[in-house]
């Protein structure tokens, strides 16, 4: 075994620097691996974001459009309750004068 | 008297109770009870009215306010996320690309050069000597 050795000392040397390349070679692909493999994550990682900002945003606009539409609709409920009240009013004044006069009175109107 | 009713009117708001019939006191628009009391009741109105409208406004910018402090809400939380993540990457990716090049693997790699180097010279020499021997 020795002396194959010392005879083909040649195609031994150069297959010890085969396997020490690659060697070499895999180690550096394993790391490239790696790399790559951290980009991707990172990149998966950028676009989860911005889908969970666009979620958030969207479900912000819709709140928005829905509490404004809740304020409207309860202005109008109480316009409209106001003009009714208005109109109950004008009735109450008309059945009974004192009122008036009272109210007159309230708002700085002399009755002479 | 007159004269002297005369002079309050320009001066102050005033009303009296007339009947039909009756002289009116002072110059001026003589309402019936219902048209006193449409413009009673409209300026209850108005006021209501402006209440509410008042209302609405203040509720109107908090709303705004509230969208725009969501928006900014959930811009942060994506941000902080983004860069909870991406620190973490950059931990490991520093990791491994210091494993990749420490002080010790680089003498390593100096050391196996070395005697490599010295191994293939070594080699080349006992190789010359046995082809001039033989």
């Amino acid at each position: 075994m020795l002396n194959w050795l010392k005879d083909k000392w040649e195609f031994v040397a150069a297959g010890l620097t085969v396997v020490f390349v690659f060697l070499l070679g895999r180690r550096g692909k394993s790391a490239s691996d790696r790399k790559t493999e951290l980009k991707n994550k990172e990149n998966e990682i950028i676009k989860a974001s911005g889908d969970k900002e666009l979620t958030a945003v969207k479900a912000a606009g819709e709140k928005h459009v829905k509490e404004l539409k809740n304020i409207h609709a309860e202005s109008e409920q109480r316009l409209k309750q106001a003009e009714s009240d208005r109109d109950k009013l004008i009735e109450e004044f008309v059945n009974d004068p004192d009122a008036i006069d009272d109210k007159l009175e309230e708002i700085g109107i002399k009755e002479i | 008297m007159i004269f002297l009713l005369l002079s309050l009117a320009s001066a102050d708001p005033l009303i009296t109770k007339v009947k039909e019939g009756d002289r009116a006191p002072f110059e001026g628009r003589l309402f019936n009870d219902e048209a006193v009391a449409t413009v009673l009741a409209n300026s209850e109105l108005a006021v209501q009215q402006c209440e509410i409208r008042k209302d609405l406004e203040r509720k109107t910018s908090l709303a705004d306010l509230q969208y725009q402090h969501d928006i900014y809400k959930a811009k942060y939380e994506s941000l902080e996320f983004k860069h909870t993540e991406l620190m973490g990457i950059k931990d490991e990716e520093i990791d491994l690309l210091l494993k990749h090049s420490s002080p010790q693997r680089t003498m390593w790699m100096f050391l196996g050069g070395f005697t490599l180097g010295t191994a293939s010279s070594l080699a080349t020499y006992y190789a010359v000597n046995q082809i001039s021997e033989k």
